[in-house]
């Protein structure tokens, strides 16, 4: 075998070297492109930015014209009606600048922004930014102020909202908002070929929607549901020129078409597509109100803990929501104190943790029927130590379902105490001892008090409370036997009404109806009343309750209600949560508000310490 | 030749129906319900309304209701490129649809404009499900908004039983207003002919081989494109690191057995190899991108926040250097890399130095030293040859690992690849995803035994196949 360079090995060669010359060719000509059409995109976003600049000075030209003279208004003295007034507000700090970006971030990839289907809090995050509705609650009254509604009118017998809509108002493509499009988005939610099956039982109630003229919307309600009002106003809207390109197939499947009349906007909603790490939202330049602070608010997608943590103490995240575990560690870091500022608060919204004590198990009645038994379970259970211990002080023990900061709850109960002896007489009151000496209790015929407690296997939070009230139990002589299980599986169980006690949140809105977890009607067909938890005088409070239009009566409802849960415990109702959130030193105007956190369009970067450019 | 792999390609149907089957029934036979999507941000329960409706709506689009064999014979039919027609697929002509149109137009009671385009469109499904000319079930669509009570005709007409509630609160409503009602009907039609996706056994048709919607509705040929990828870029890097690094360590402590670099590559190698990838990888962000100690790499993701606007390559203007989006993306590959070889290094290793000893040993490689054959000679013209077999073995098994991904990597460097698609998609019981991850993976690794029947043929002249 000869080992010599021969013509075949040259041809070889050179081919291969021509090969790899022409990819690199290949690869700098497509350089030259890109570079050309950033350059494209750089002068035509400058462009954008002069001509909005024009139409403001255009704008306040001619506000000048009508009224000279015309000073700009203190905070206090600007218009109640005017939902801008706190966005305003921030605008006359000194130091306050347009620019830089807002970088978030979330701890899962977010799968679809595409709104109406399938939506979860990731992904009304999102939207929130993109697309507004009528009527916003404020932060801190916790009362509706208009938005893209100037004002509105309720009938007397509650059933009937009638908006009328601001006449400013435009999409982020310039499109004027009109009556029109309020319909459409309320006809596109409930087309049955649009996969979106929890939305439209949410708007159920709505009868129908029309407009009268191009500026004035009516939204006919089939019953005087209390929640009415907030579902009309919440509805977000969304434009019919963009939206009805679409068929209703595409729109189930299509990831990104986000699109609204809000500060931001998505860059190009039919080409979004999910996994990328990150989601960004651009400044919407014709937004028809105050220029929106940030160039652009960026949600990045870091999956694991720990780099959400050094990401953030490395500077590169504005915002972050530490874990307990995380939170203990970097209570007293230095380095963080000097980063960052700690946010700790409660919200309303927040949501609370209970244990169900299922009361009928495949037709049979179970032990936890007994409202005493129930009350000395929950008597048993040290709740200020559990918050304190297993939560690390962020938590604060709940008489009910309702929040102590929310109108619903009633000031006046206070949560049942720990005594371990009052549980043991209840228990023994209602025939359970321990008759045959082995440390348990038994009921009359000798049966063992044994509950198995099942709750999610993922989260070791809850691992930890169920091992927490093992040994509250044992004391007692009640045997409690952990069970986690796999989410579906529980699901399914839940569904079946097959197990003892379950330990599960709730998550919390402002004013909630217990409709769904305590009417004894929610308990067959897959209702959330799992618990078969029957209590006639509560059913027919509720029922009363939900259609009384009257906030004042209804609250006074909602308390009594409220007293009945607090001595019928069929939950034994645990903590509220408490949520820390460090937001970097460098976001100015960051204030704690009744409803959590202010709005991030509140907050701002000055000029000195923005880091981040689009260009 | 040619016949063999014309039979084991044959062969390759039923063996990926009975992956296939074997999966779908695990996955179908298994506990657990389908509301596992309305989680929100914190792990609770949201405050749903009607998870009936939701159950209902699944159960309606993956045929759940049906006997399992079904099931699967329908998720069959749906990827193979001749079959059936699903009644969504049914296109109406414009003709057809304005004829409907018509109809439906000159009903007294529909008067809005939303409640006709709804009524067309359960018309047309309607007419797929039923296999009918859209006129005619527009005019049977137009009698039920005269006279609501004939749409439980209908109803049935569409195997959908009526739910007695829905019946009782419908006639009460028909007493009180015929408007209210027939919209009330509308709306369950609608709903019903929506979300009803049946075969159309009369027509088998040869078509693209649908894999089907994952639970969030996206098709889930879609999802696997986004993330093969990704996934394909992380193994093409380090299965070669892997290779070249493990082969040429193999052959080096073949050659100067039981020497200090024998052994310390060997204790090295088994090292690394037990170390947990879950630690390394929160260790390596944890002190080398972290600003209080070194930060050389990134936290996460695969490109910058700014990759966007980067040039492809680097360059270096006055103002500085940029890397540049090729770079960038290096750059922010090294921890994963890193993460998924260091693991991998052992086995290989260890492997091509059993292969080459063996074959040292044997007579032929006595016969070519006493000939006076260089060492060098002997070792990688003879006995590296004659060692390849094994690795080839090796090789392939790893190629369909090319198309799985790591979970456990891929969650520590918030990169969205095939291991948390398919992960997730488990947990969540997303049927098609599952299925279809299945069904591609399946095939790559049959296929992959089959290149590497053919590949002994070629490397070894022993092995034949006629």
């Amino acid at each position: 075998m000869e080992n010599r360079f021969g013509l075949k090995d040259l041809i070889m060669t050179s081919l291969f070297i021509v090969l790899i010359v022409s990819v690199w060719l290949n690869m700098k000509q497509r350089d030259r492109q890109r570079d050309e059409l950033q350059d494209m995109k750089q002068s035509l976003g400058e462009q954008a930015t002069e001509l909005t600049r024009i139409r403001k000075m255009l704008e306040s030209g001619a506000r000048v014209a009508q009224a000279p003279g015309l000073e700009i208004p203190n905070a206090s003295e600007l218009d109640p009606t005017d939902p801008f007034t706190r966005i305003r507000h921030s605008h006359q700090a000194e130091d306050y600048a347009v620019g830089g970006w807002l970088i978030n971030v979330f701890g899962q990839t977010v799968g679809k922004i595409t709104p109406i289907v399938d939506t979860d809090a990731y992904q009304s995050k999102i939207e929130g930014h993109v697309v507004e509705s009528l009527a916003v609650r404020d932060p801190d009254s916790l009362q509706f102020q208009p938005w893209i509604a100037k004002s509105w009118e309720i009938s007397d017998d509650g059933k009937t909202f009638t908006f009328d809509l601001r006449t400013d108002v435009s999409f982020s493509d310039g499109e004027v908002l009109t009556a029109r499009d309020v319909v459409y988005t309320f006809e596109l939610t409930m087309n049955p070929e649009i996969a979106a099956p929890s939305r439209q039982s949410y708007y159920a109630t709505i009868h129908r929607v029309f407009q009268v003229g191009d500026h004035r919307v009516v939204f006919e309600m089939k019953e005087p549901y209390f929640k009415g009002f907030e579902m009309c106003a919440g509805l977000g809207i969304l434009p019919e020129h963009f939206y009805s390109r679409f068929t209703p197939d595409q729109f189930n499947k299509e990831p990104g078409l986000l699109f609204g009349s809000g500060p931001y906007r998505i860059q190009e909603p039919e080409q979004w597509k999910p996994g990328t790490g990150v989601i960004e939202l651009l400044r919407n330049e014709n937004y028809w109100g105050p220029r929106p602070t940030f160039d652009r608010i960026v949600y990045r997608e870091i999956t694991d803990e720990t780099a959400r943590l050094v990401t953030f103490t490395n500077g590169d995240l504005d915002v972050f929501a530490p874990s307990p575990e995380q939170y203990q560690k970097l209570k007293d870091d230095e380095r963080v104190d000097h980063l960052a500022t700690w946010y700790e608060y409660e919200t309303i919204t927040g949501g609370y943790r209970y244990v169900g004590w299922n009361q009928m198990r495949q037709g049979k009645v179970t032990r936890f029927a007994d409202r005493r038994v129930r009350q000395a379970l929950t008597m048993l259970t040290n709740r200020k130590e559990m918050c304190q211990r297993l939560m690390v002080g962020l938590a604060t023990v709940t008489s009910g379902p309702f929040h102590r900061l929310g109108n619903q709850a009633n000031p006046s109960i206070e949560p049942w105490p720990y005594d371990a002896a009052r549980a043991r007489a209840l228990l023994k009151e209602s025939g359970f001892e321990d008759r045959d000496g082995d440390g348990v209790i038994e009921d009359p015929d000798l049966q063992p008090f044994l509950v198995k407690l099942i709750y999610p296997a993922s989260s070791t939070n809850y691992q930890q409370m169920a091992l927490y009230l093992k040994d509250a139990f044992a004391r007692a002589g009640v045997v409690l036997e952990p069970d986690p299980l796999e989410w579906n599986v529980m699901l399914q169980r839940i569904n079946q009404r097959d197990f003892d006690a379950i330990t599960l949140g709730w998550s919390g809105v402002i004013e909630s109806d217990p409709y769904q977890i305590f009417h004894s009607s929610q308990i067959e067909d897959g209702g959330h009343n799992y618990i078969s938890y029957t209590n006639t005088e509560l059913d027919e409070l509720i029922e009363r309750a939900r259609y009384t239009p009257s906030e004042t009566a209804r609250m006074k409802m909602w308390h009594r209600c409220h007293q009945i849960l607090h001595e019928d415990q069929p939950y034994t109702f645990l903590f509220t949560r408490r949520a820390v959130t460090l937001a970097n030193k460098r976001l100015k105007n960051v204030h704690l508000v009744k409803l959590g956190i202010n709005s991030d369009m509140e907050w701002y970067v000055p000029l000195t310490l923005q880091k981040w450019s689009s260009n | 030749m040619l016949t063999y792999i014309v039979r084991r390609l044959l062969l390759l149907i039923p063996t990926l129906l009975g992956v296939t089957a074997v999966v779908f029934f695990i996955m179908a036979l298994s506990p657990g319900a389908y509301e596992g999507l309305n989680l929100n941000m914190e792990g609770a329960q949201s405050e749903g309304e009607e998870a009936r409706r939701i159950r209902q709506h699944f159960i309606r689009r993956y045929g759940l209701d049906l006997p399992v064999m079904v099931q699967y014979g329908r998720w069959l039919n749906q990827i193979s490129p001749i079959g059936f027609r699903m009644s969504s697929q049914v296109q109406f002509s414009d003709s057809q649809k304005s004829q409907a149109s018509t109809i439906l137009d000159s009903s007294t009671v529909l008067t809005e404009d939303p409640a006709i385009r709804r009524a067309l469109d359960a018309t047309l499904s309607i007419a797929a499900y039923l296999e009918e000319e859209p006129d005619r079930t527009a005019r049977r669509l137009a009698d039920v908004v005269e006279e609501p009570e004939r749409g439980f005709d209908l109803l049935a007409q569409m195997d959908s039983d009526v739910d007695e509630t829905f019946r009782q609160e419908f006639l009460k409503a028909r007493e009180a207003d015929l408007h209210e009602a027939s919209s009330h009907m509308l709306d369950q039609l609608s709903f019903e002919a929506a979300t009803k996706n049946r075969i159309l056994f009369t027509s088998p048709t040869v078509k693209w081989p649908d894999l089907g919607t994952s639970l969030r509705g996206r098709p889930v040929t879609e999802l696997l494109l986004e993330a093969v990828p990704v996934t394909l870029l992380l193994n093409a890097i380090s299965i070669p690191i892997i290779y070249v690094v493990a082969i040429l360590a193999g052959i080096f402590a073949a050659r100067y057995r039981g020497r200090w670099f024998d052994i310390s590559s060997g204790i090295v190698f088994l090292g690394l190899w037990s170390i947990p990838v879950m630690w390394v990888g929160v260790m390596l962000i944890g002190f080398l991108a972290n600003e209080e100690f070194i930060r050389w790499f990134p936290t996460a993701g695969l490109h910058d926040l700014k990759a966007q606007q980067m040039p492809f390559l680097p360059r270096a203007p006055e103002s500085g250097f940029e890397r540049g989006w090729l770079l960038d993306t290096v750059w922010h590959l090294i921890l994963p890399v890193i993460c998924l070889t260091y693991g991998g290094f052992a086995v290989m290793a260890k492997l091509t130095r059993a292969s080459l000893l063996e074959n040292m040993a044997a007579d032929y490689v006595r016969t070519a030293r006493a000939k006076g054959v260089s060492d060098h000679d002997v070792l990688f013209r003879h006995v590296l040859h004659n060692s390849l077999l094994p690795l080839i073995t090796v090789l392939v098994g790893i190629l369909p690992a090319m198309f799985a991904g790591t979970v456990i990597i891929e969650t520590i460097f918030s990169i969205s690849g095939m291991g948390k698609l398919g992960v997730e998609a488990a947990f969540m019981k997303d049927r098609e995803l599952v299925m279809g991850t299945t069904l591609i993976g399946g095939s790559i690794g049959l296929c992959a035994e089959l290149v590497r029947d053919v590949w002994y043929a070629m490397a070894d002249p022993r092995v034949s196949y006629e």
